[in-house]
């Protein structure tokens, strides 16, 4: 029921982020849904099942954008294998730990797309203009994040996924110890 | 055990170099496949918006329709919601057989579509999704328009729908013409700003776009009118693009650089045009 899940959460995600307006006072950044979905994986499961959400969510966000295939897969591990190397660190559970994660997360992807995207010549963005972006990013994923982890984790409890999934990557990181 | 997980994360590392390696041919079809299957989904978001919006507005009037309803019995207050949502579907039949009028004077053939999302998922670009894809004989590269002029270009097709490149996005480019002159230049967006009407989209206008390498013996005045030049072939001739607002000196001092009022109102398309316009060569 995992992928189930996953495939739902990921699917609303990417629905909800196309969705909503990309507000003008934020550079037009939108509710970075996606991320905040890959950041609930690296926190509640094993490293694996989060590089599977992130290439989903990746390529569900390069198919309903002009971003090239492989790019947002790309952002999305790279962020998701960062968050999970802080977790044995940090209490997931606390919504401040997830909106300072998904506020990092949010500014460091759209740094990264920024630097892709204007390196192929895809953007044409002043500098000050990118870094708005980037702060607005990181704004908004502050936001989305915790809302994303409530909702999954609810979507999670209601099939029966939670106890057992997250029995499993406790030991599995109980196992490896703090990084 | 510890063989299988490497193996597991190698396999998942050699997907995402896979996924950036992709022939572009392949990754297109693949995009525009998935983008088929979600457009459905995405039809009924915006459905859902446009309701909310007119929860909006009556929201907005409930001072004046409380005042009214003191005096009213219960049937005129249904009666004045009915008249609410004929009045709206009378004003988009108004607006659609406008639209038909114009369609029916173009040379080219035109498509109407709706616009389905606003913005990419990514929020990059400035972008549109039009409910109409190749099925309906849409292409990559094709002006799309509305009655007051040009709106942008198709980026992406696929069967059912289609991303349009907005005017005011910073990588549009047209090769434009000062109506009148010989002056003609290359036009280019500047994204958007603050301002405008309020709209549950977006709470903004297109910034001026910028008219650039405009020859200096060319006298451009403000208010002129620019229209696409045809040259380069990727639109026709004649496609109103805006109004001159302001005129200067490119600081090198080699030609002129003209700020243009869009033509389109780009902050608040509903329906456009896809002009099946083939490019030359």
């Amino acid at each position: 029921m995992t992928w189930a899940v996953m495939l739902c959460v990921l699917l609303g995600a990417a629905l909800l982020q196309s969705g909503l307006p990309g507000w003008i006072w934020l550079g037009g950044a939108k509710w970075p849904f996606l991320l905040a979905a890959t950041l609930y994986y690296a926190f509640t499961r094993r490293p694996a099942t989060m590089l599977v959400a992130a290439i989903v969510g990746g390529v569900l966000q390069d198919a309903l954008s002009p971003l090239p295939f492989g790019y947002s897969a790309f952002c999305l591990a790279g962020v998701g294998l960062l968050a999970a190397a802080f977790r044995p660190l940090v209490l997931g559970e606390s919504v401040t730990t997830q909106a300072v994660f998904g506020a990092v997360a949010g500014a460091a992807s759209a740094m990264a797309w920024y630097v892709l995207l204007a390196g192929r010549g895809a953007v044409e963005w002043p500098f000050a203009r990118a870094l708005w972006r980037v702060a607005a990013d990181g704004l908004l994923g502050a936001a989305a994040t915790p809302l994303t982890f409530g909702a999954a984790r609810a979507l999670d409890r209601m099939v029966g996924n939670v106890t057992d999934e997250e029995r499993e990557a406790e030991s599995w990181y109980g196992r490896r110890g703090p990084a | 055990m510890r063989g299988g997980k490497a193996l597991v994360y190698l396999t998942l590392v050699l997907a995402i170099l896979v996924l950036l390696n992709l022939p572009l041919s392949f990754s297109l079809r693949v995009k525009a496949r998935l983008r088929d299957q979600v457009a459905p989904l995405r039809g009924l978001g915006a459905s859902a918006a446009r309701r909310l919006s007119g929860v909006g507005a009556f929201l907005a009037d409930a001072w004046g329709f409380h005042r009214r309803q003191e005096n009213l019995a219960q049937a005129l207050t249904e009666a004045r919601a009915a008249l609410w949502r004929l009045q709206a579907l009378e004003e988009e039949n108004r607006e659609l057989r406008r639209l038909v009028g114009f369609a029916s004077q173009q040379p080219a053939r035109l498509v109407l579509g709706e616009v389905v999302a606003r913005g990419d998922v990514s929020g990059w670009w400035e972008t549109l999704t039009l409910n109409r894809g190749w099925q309906h004989g849409i292409a990559t590269n094709m002006p799309v328009v509305t009655a007051e002029g040009l709106v942008g270009r198709t980026v992406a097709v696929s069967r059912q729908t289609c991303e349009v490149l907005l005017l005011s996005d910073p990588t549009f480019k047209v090769a434009a013409r000062v109506a009148g002159t010989e002056g003609t230049g290359i036009v280019r967006g500047r994204g958007m700003r603050s301002g405008g009407p309020p709209r549950l989209e977006l709470l903004a206008a297109a910034e001026p776009v910028r008219m650039d390498y405009v020859s200096c013996d060319v006298n451009v005045v403000a208010g002129a009118a620019v229209q696409t030049s045809g040259l380069g072939g990727l639109y026709p001739p004649g496609i109103p693009v805006g109004r001159v607002l302001r005129v200067a000196r490119d600081p090198s001092g080699l030609y002129q650089r003209a700020d243009l009022e869009p033509a389109a109102d780009l902050a608040g398309l509903k329906y456009v045009f896809v002009m099946l316009y083939a490019p030359e060569g």
